[in-house]
């Protein structure tokens, strides 16, 4: 019993050795290519620090803006671009509607914003420590003295792509708003309304933004903006084309659909 | 006399420079345009969204998160201009209307700026806040995610359920007995 014993122990500490031995030479295998890239590194360090060193002073600028330059778009290159995590459209509300949009207004506009903010900064003067230790170092502790109130000017330039649909809300036509008699259809038109005025994100572009902005005040820019298109819309006369281009299309639909006359009554 | 010479050369290089829009221009330019259509709105959606980014990059220390709530309405239901009367068939003799309409399509969608509301949002490390850009530019990839999934939220069926409930009842005041109503085959978006 003793014999297999001092077997499984020979051949225990065998295998131990050997493993030992696998991780030294792994070990030293990594070192010697560490050793080997840190050598490549170095020796293109030092042909860069010749170059660069051989260079008048302003080629030197050059390269090692250059060189930086390089490394940021690098960076860049590889960074990653900013998106959205995938997250579900979740169908809140399912409406039936009649809508008869028959004229659509589109506009592009700029849209520039500035305003004076106040800036704070702090002024602070030298002061002694209570620590000795600190005082003998020479290490100053920073006391507030005091702050410096200034307004600076803020501006921001938006492109932004509105649209305004208008035309007629079918729903609102009752039974006593459809007269048939024979070949002719007399219906009593409700007034044009403006269905939509739409200014997207994707209908947004910051052209120029300098000072702080907040998400708020944007949101009331493109708020006011929205109502500007509207108003736009209004005095370009979508209203009355909605009218001339919903009844032309109507006429033509219901001779379509069988009858050879169609009055409007508003 | 070549102080001069320099002198009116530089100034010919600034004035050749600086020849690009003013922002005062800029603030009056406007492109305008009013066009004429014939679109059947027959379904409206609402949607709501979370949007939500998470900015995590191996060579910045520290993690950005942001997450808005949004709510988007989409519009669908038929273009009337794709519309030809080729395709209405009207049998007087038995009182029969039988029309095959455009296929449904996605009208409009709206997803204003002032119902995006940001509900949280932590940047830490050494990393920059998102700025007014990122924030659009976030914004603007939860609009592109609801109109990619138009085709899977149903919306175009439902669009076409409504048409048909609406053509049948219009059909049926003017008179016919029978109303045929019918889609084309392929859906647009």
């Amino acid at each position: 019993m003793s014999i297999k014993t001092d077997n499984n122990t020979e051949n225990k500490s065998s295998k131990e050795t050997g493993i030992f031995d696998k991780t030294k030479k792994a070990v030293s295998l990594l070192v010697k290519m560490i050793d080997k890239l840190a050598g490549m590194i170095g020796s293109i360090g030092k042909f860069i620090g010749k170059f660069i060193g051989a260079l008048p002073s302003l080629g030197k600028i050059l390269v090692v803006s250059a060189l930086a330059g390089g490394m940021t778009l690098l960076v860049k290159a590889f960074a990653s671009p900013l998106t959205i995590d995938k997250t579900e459209n979740v169908v809140s509300e399912i409406k039936r509607i009649s809508e008869f949009t028959t004229a659509c207004f589109y506009e592009e506009k700029t849209l520039i914003e500035s305003h004076y903010q106040i800036v704070e900064t702090p002024v602070y003067k030298k002061a002694e420590s209570d620590n000795k230790v600190m005082n003998l170092l020479g290490i100053q502790q920073k006391q507030l003295d005091s702050v410096v109130v200034d307004s600076v000017l803020a501006q921001i330039a938006y492109i932004t792509h509105g649209k305004v649909r208008a035309g007629y809300n079918l729903s609102r036509i009752n039974d006593d708003g459809l007269l048939i008699k024979g070949d002719t259809l007399t219906i009593n038109l409700p007034d044009v309304e403006i269905f939509d005025i739409i200014v997207n994100p994707s209908d947004l572009e910051e052209f120029d933004r300098y000072g702080e902005w907040t998400e708020d005040e944007i949101t009331v820019i493109v708020s006011k903006a929205k109502e500007e298109i509207k108003q736009d819309a209004i005095d370009f006369g979508i209203m009355e084309k909605a009218v001339s281009s919903g009844k032309e299309k109507m006429v033509s639909l219901f001779k379509t659909f069988g009858f050879n006359e169609v009055v409007f009554v508003e | 006399m070549r102080t001069n010479k320099l002198l009116m050369y530089l100034m010919v290089l600034i004035l050749a420079t600086s020849c690009g829009p003013s922002k005062e221009e800029l603030m009056h330019q406007r492109v305008q345009t009013l066009s004429e259509m014939a679109e059947l709105g027959t379904i409206e959606y609402t949607i709501k969204k979370i949007i939500k980014c998470n900015s995590d990059v191996w060579y910045k220390y520290g993690d950005r998160k942001i997450l808005y709530s949004s709510v988007a309405y989409l519009k669908a239901g038929i273009d009337m201009s794709e519309f030809s009367p080729e395709n209405v068939k009207i049998d007087n003799a038995n009182k029969t209307i039988t029309a095959t309409f455009p296929k449904a399509k996605l009208l409009s969608m709206n997803m204003p700026l002032e119902l995006i509301k940001e509900e949280y949002c932590r940047v830490t490390g050494l990393r920059d806040e998102f700025s007014t850009e990122e924030r659009l530019l976030l914004k603007q990839q939860g609009e592109a995610a609801i109109r990619e999934d138009v085709p899977n939220l149903g919306i175009l069926e439902d669009a076409e359920n409504s048409a048909k409930l609406f053509f049948e009842t219009m059909f049926s005041k003017f008179g016919y007995d029978k109303v045929i109503v019918n889609f084309e085959n392929e859906y647009k978006n």
